[in-house]
């Protein structure tokens, strides 16, 4: 049994026929080919594979891609214009948010759905909100500095 | 914070792959006729290995294995 679900990812329109039981890191990783959501520990925790839909940040380990039917859906590879990254990638290129990239991708999309209802967190603020987003690189302390920085630069843009 | 030397930033070559999501991992890899690996561990702390009964693997799995090594 399969059932056809239509969304649109990265501003394309998308549809394709799933089983039931896809998730939507499934649908985005193995049927769309966007490898950069990542699934860290497939038990909700890590934060890996955290996506925009309608706006929101989501876990899409968690999420059934029945659910986000009609949704739009942004990931880590609609944020860039091209050559130039979004500034929430540029502030954690600045900052050395990043070791080895892995959990990275998640801890984009979860800054951003913070920046964009906060262009001033506070440190405990931006570690709060990235509680589930684990980084096992402990690179923590420069995330911070990023997600604050990039909120900013996003708080600053017309 | 000085512009070049001892205590200079270095900034990094390899970092907007990652940040783009266009970086790769094992994971990320899938090829027609891609199989699988799962590692079944043994329950015993320590012991001695006897012998290996593979008659409850999935034998489409095994098969599929198999077949591609053959090619």
């Amino acid at each position: 049994m399969t059932l056809t679900v239509s969304m649109t990812v990265n501003g394309k329109a998308v549809s394709a026929a799933v089983e039931p039981r896809t998730l939507l890191v499934q649908f985005l990783r193995d049927t769309l080919g966007l490898t950069g959501t990542h699934v860290g520990c497939d038990t909700s925790q890590c934060g890996a594979c955290v996506v925009h839909v309608d706006g929101l940040s989501v876990k899409s380990c968690s999420m059934l891609v029945a659910q986000a039917e009609g949704a739009t859906v942004v990931t880590i590879e609609g944020l860039a214009d091209g050559e130039t990254l979004h500034p929430m990638q540029e502030a954690f290129r600045d900052n050395h948010g990043l070791q080895c990239g892995f959990c990275t991708p998640g801890m984009v999309m979860s800054a951003l759905d913070l920046a964009n209802c906060n262009p001033d967190p506070s440190d405990e603020t931006v570690r709060a909100h990235l509680e589930g987003n684990i980084c096992r690189c402990t690179g923590y302390h420069n995330i911070v500095k990023s997600v604050q920085a990039g909120a900013k630069a996003m708080g600053a843009e017309p | 914070m000085t512009e070049s030397g001892i205590s200079a930033r270095a900034p990094r070559k390899d970092d907007k792959r990652f940040l783009t999501g266009a970086g790769r991992n094992v994971d990320d890899l899938n090829r027609p006729g891609q199989a699988h690996t799962v590692f079944v561990r043994s329950p015993h702390a320590h012991a001695e290995l006897g012998a290996i009964d593979a008659s409850l693997a999935p034998q489409a799995v095994w098969r599929a294995i198999q077949a591609q090594a053959a090619e």
